[in-house]
């Protein structure tokens, strides 16, 4: 485990923070670290910033531990190990995003690094309403073509992420689609690219314990979120039973979406 | 070519790596990778009479040499477990249960279903280093451990296989308890109670303080343990502890242990280590003009 420095703390809208530490080093875009408050619970979190010198991670207050990381200042230690896992391999010129909620967190550095490196992409980006739309500004900033979506219609289109970006992908022309959100909403997701004959890559949530592929808590199939994931290619995701339907909670006992 | 085939008792290995208690073993999918990987049988998370979800993270930090882990026994207990045993069983996959309890008549009921949902052999946990009240704790009896192997021996037909605690004075007195309990072969070691701090944070790391260290950093621990048992007792021994190579392997193997288990290589090895375990282990044989497994048991034991 390695110290960090909080070096700042950002609301990003009512219920999700973006936490900013010093840990140096390359990442890949869809990489998680495992993050410490001392004393406090430790938790796997996308990266959302993935500069050398500077890392973040963006997430939705849900309990004490991520409590915990919101109300941390700058100056504030921070363990941390990582990045782990694979990240997202970009392919291809024209590339679609869809980011359900959070999702976006680990969408965000790979669309940054897609643009620059010239692609084109089309980004749908959903929530709930317009006061979750998380990082509007920062993909504004970019030359995207942003789409947004909200189930209740308070901000761009009514709808869900997936729906908005089915009516795109039946145009044709994608030659890859990133996801991140709700696995139903990933299942979907690589569901429509499979019939579009598009490689997919979906970033999956699973509840993680140790973080470095022994214990078991976070299988997805047959593998390891923690070390296979957690960004997976569609077509591997749809040909595991679990996926989208059941996971492990942290007992190990099999339960329902 | 040398072979590689084990035997531990009654049961038959077609190679002697097995995947340790605690390591991927919570589904019936990862259980398969591991066989698929090259295991020629999987020990399944310890699972106890009901559902736990161990301690809060950190759970896991990496040291210089290995691992310290405080999982804390996570596992959706013994009934919800049933899928995942025959899950493997069907694919003709062995599968030794590992058990947790606090007394030996919860052993002896785990062990059971064990056998009833096709497990070809139980392992008694009775060494994890960071349970309050479990393994380890009760592990450290002579009487306790001699009372539990009984009990289970009773219970079932499989073969029943202790894993013991190296965190005592002397290994070799509980490797005896057990044969007087009449377990079929013994398993050595589980992890040695460790602590890791972050020193920027000025507190453990880990959040139940105290956890168990495996791994590279083990070996040497657990090899030696295996030569005290081995002079101790005459039913036959499964080392673990830090195994990532043949050698590795093979130094368990003529300290006198019968099969081995591996479970922190899976971190960096991924679940085909054993297949690259059993490679190693048949190139050296090959060198060195072993035919058989059975050749190298107890090879550097010297007639002791």
């Amino acid at each position: 485990m390695k110290a960090a420095r909080v070096t700042d703390v950002l609301q990003e809208s009512e219920h999700v923070w973006t936490v900013r530490f010093d840990l140096e080093g390359s990442a890949l875009p869809g990489q998680f670290a495992m993050l410490w408050v001392p004393g406090g619970e430790e938790m796997p979190m996308g990266l959302s910033y993935i500069d050398w010198g500077s890392k973040g991670a963006t997430f939705k207050v849900v309990g004490d531990g991520t409590m915990a990381l919101s109300k941390l200042k700058p100056g504030a230690c921070l363990g941390t190990k990582g990045p782990l896992g694979r990240g997202y391999a970009i392919k291809g010129a024209d590339i679609i995003a869809i980011a359900g909620g959070t999702g976006i967190a680990s969408l965000a550095p790979a669309i940054e690094l897609a643009v620059s490196g010239g692609k084109r992409v089309t980004v749908v980006l959903g929530a709930k309403s317009a006061g979750e739309m998380l990082f509007e500004k920062r993909l504004k900033r970019l030359s995207v073509n942003l789409q947004l979506a909200t189930d209740d219609g308070s901000l761009g289109k009514k709808g869900f992420a997936t729906d908005i970006a089915q009516r795109l992908v039946e145009k044709g022309g994608y030659d890859q689609m990133l996801a991140c959100g709700p696995e139903p909403m990933l299942a979907r997701a690589a569901r429509m690219a499979e019939e579009f004959g598009i490689e997919s890559q979906c970033s999956v949530e699973r509840h993680m314990k140790c973080g470095l592929g022994l214990c078991g808590a976070c299988a997805l199939g047959g593998a390891r979120v923690c070390v296979e994931g957690p960004v997976f290619v569609g077509k591997a995701l749809l040909s595991m039973p679990d996926f989208g339907k059941r996971r492990l909670a942290p007992s190990g006992k099999v339960i329902s979406f | 070519m040398a072979s590689l085939s084990a035997t531990v008792g009654k049961l038959r290995l077609a190679n002697p790596t097995i995947l340790a208690a605690g390591i991927l073993g919570m589904t019936a999918e990862q259980m398969l990778e591991a066989l698929k990987g090259g295991a020629a049988a999987v020990v399944t998370k310890s699972i106890g009479l009901k559902a736990a979800e161990g301690h809060p993270n950190p759970t896991m930090v990496e040291t210089e040499c290995g691992y310290l882990n405080c999982m804390g026994l996570p596992n959706p207990g013994i009934d919800d477990f049933k899928p995942e045993v025959e899950g493997v069983a069907k694919h003709d996959g062995i599968v030794i249960g590992s058990v947790y309890a606090k007394d030996a008549k919860g052993f002896a009921a785990l062990a059971r279903k064990m056998e009833s949902y096709g497990a070809s052999a139980v392992e008694l946990n009775l060494s994890c280093p960071h349970a309050a009240g479990l393994g380890a704790e009760m592990g450290s009896s002579l009487t306790r451990v001699r009372n539990i192997t009984r009990a289970v021996k009773k219970a079932v037909d499989i073969p029943v296989f202790p894993k013991l605690t190296p965190n005592v004075q002397k290994i070799a007195g509980l490797a005896l308890a057990a044969e007087k309990g009449r377990a079929d072969g013994i398993v050595a070691i589980n992890t040695l109670k460790a602590m890791a701090i972050l020193p920027e944070a000025r507190t453990p790391i880990l959040s139940n303080a105290y956890g168990g260290y495996s791994g590279p950093g083990i070996k040497p621990v657990g090899v030696r343990c295996v030569y005290e048992i081995a002079g101790e007792v005459d039913i036959p021994i499964i080392g673990v502890g830090g195994i990532c190579s043949g050698r590795d392997a093979i130094e368990y193997i003529m300290a006198g242990a019968s099969a081995v288990q591996i479970g922190s290589a899976v971190a960096a090895h991924g679940p085909g280590v054993f297949a690259k375990v059993c490679a190693e282990m048949g190139e050296f044989m090959t060198a060195n003009g072993y035919k058989r497994l059975s050749d190298m048991v107890g090879a550097a034991r010297g007639g002791r």
